[in-house]
């Protein structure tokens, strides 16, 4: 990457941390909703008895598929964090050659050394180059392995919908979980999406 | 590193980043106050540690929300990271002693807004809080401040009540069983030679017991080390008042 694109990613680095951060409070707090309204999905079932076994399963369902996501969210976590620390580690980087650089050529002529520490530190930025796009990488495996866990969830929410619809008596409040359900996955989707949309801007 | 909340109270929260994985530079903790969404950040660390403090920072605030920092002296460990802080967030204004001023300049970051301080302290304000400016001088620097927040009961005291701890170390000074100073004597036994070596002045160290001990504190914020908290904050303070500081020139 150039130094002027360092220079425009510079002025990204803040945005893109504001973004990480209030990603990362909104989904613990939507995956705690998606986990609450799983529970009270099976409470419901309990209550009912045999009538309602077949939503059982569907409610069995959300349960897991609501753990399957804080796992996914954790390594979601997981990825962000080295690849905030690499941003950081360029901007440093990229502060020390700039200083050198800065230096008028016959300073830079008379003193080779400075010259073998500008090419010491472009090495290292090279080395973080490539560390961030692994980063960057994993980063992108681990939110495309989130969204297909919400893709799983959503399937199971529709699945429960059609269930509720057939329950007779119960079909009201059943039809009231399913659909409070459908929002909180849908929530997580769009967020997910805004997020990686964000990201993908500044991921090397 | 790790940040940590240590004081939540509506929109009054401080936090604590700590646990320096860097080990060829000191160990250092950096202290941020968040109210209302603005946050000041005490001592923001070094050049080489400025990546780890960030990122922490992210897992609890977020960065844009910074305003301000307060630089309670001159030294690398405490405020070489002004350029790079300066480069994400140029609106940050940053407040130290007036002596230090040109100082920290050289650090990088010649356009930064860096307001002076008088020697005799003042006050920061952050959202709807005012915290005071403590002055602190010869303890170790110079001219040296400490910042004080009556809501959170909060002393951030620089270098004073640093301790020298492994890596691993907890945020807290033990506080399990505070009523015997057990841990706090097992603790201060890794501050006893940070404070007679590198603070210089009796007078100073009990001119400045002396004045903290008027003040309400329940958390006592050291930038090297832990936090003392509770009945330890006066054990420390006690400590540090019968401590015979300047032993080089012993």
């Amino acid at each position: 990457m150039s130094h002027a694109g360092l220079n425009e990613l510079r002025a990204s680095f803040v945005g893109v941390a504001d973004a990480t951060f209030a990603f990362q409070g909104q989904l613990q707090r939507r995956l705690r909703e998606i986990d609450r309204k799983a529970l009270n999905a099976q409470v419901l079932v309990k209550r009912h008895g045999k009538i309602l076994a077949g939503y059982g399963v569907v409610a069995q369902s959300f349960r897991e598929g609501a753990q399957q996501l804080q796992e996914a969210a954790a390594d979601v976590q997981k990825a962000i964090q080295p690849l905030m620390l690499g941003f950081m580690e360029t901007l440093r980087d990229t502060q020390q050659i700039e200083k050198l650089g800065a230096l008028p050529v016959k300073v830079r002529q008379l003193a080779p050394a400075l010259q073998q520490a500008m090419r010491r530190h472009e090495q290292t930025l090279a080395v973080r180059r490539d560390q961030s796009r692994r980063a960057s990488t994993r980063l992108r495996q681990a939110l495309a392995r989130f969204e297909h866990v919400v893709a799983e969830l959503e399937y199971v929410v529709v699945n429960g919908r059609i269930e509720a619809a057939l329950k007779g008596d119960a079909r009201t409040a059943l039809t009231q979980v399913s659909t409070d359900m459908d929002n909180a996955v849908v929530q997580v989707r769009d967020l997910l999406r805004q997020y990686a949309e964000h990201i993908e801007k500044v991921l090397p | 590193m790790k940040a940590e909340k240590f004081y939540s109270e509506g929109p009054h929260h401080w936090f604590i980043v700590y646990d320096q994985a860097e080990s060829r530079v000191i160990d250092s903790n950096v202290y941020a106050l968040q109210v209302d969404g603005s946050a000041v950040l005490c001592d923001p660390g070094g050049f080489e540690v400025f990546p780890q403090v960030f990122s922490a920072l992210v897992d609890v605030m977020p960065p844009s929300s910074v305003t301000a920092a307060f630089v309670s002296h001159q030294d690398p460990d405490i405020a070489s990271s002004l350029p790079l802080w300066n480069a994400c967030n140029p609106n940050i204004v940053w407040h130290t002693s007036k002596l230090w001023v040109g100082f920290i300049r050289h650090y990088g970051a010649l356009e930064a807004n860096i307001q002076g301080i008088g020697d005799e302290g003042g006050e920061i304000v952050v959202g709807t809080s005012r915290l005071q400016i403590i002055p602190a001088h010869y303890l170790h620097s110079s001219a040296n401040f400490h910042l004080y927040d009556p809501t959170a009961r909060v002393l951030f005291s620089g270098d004073v009540g640093a301790a020298l701890l492994p890596t691993g170390h907890s945020a807290f000074v033990d506080r399990r069983d505070i009523d015997t100073p057990a841990a706090f004597d097992a603790h201060i036994k890794s501050a006893e030679y940070f404070h007679k070596r590198w603070m210089p002045s009796n007078t100073a160290k009990n001119a400045w017991c002396e004045r903290v001990s008027k003040l309400d504190i329940d958390f006592l914020c050291p930038q090297h080390g832990a936090i003392y908290t509770g009945k330890n904050v006066q054990r420390f303070i006690d400590w540090f008042a019968a401590l015979d500081v300047g032993s080089a020139n012993n």
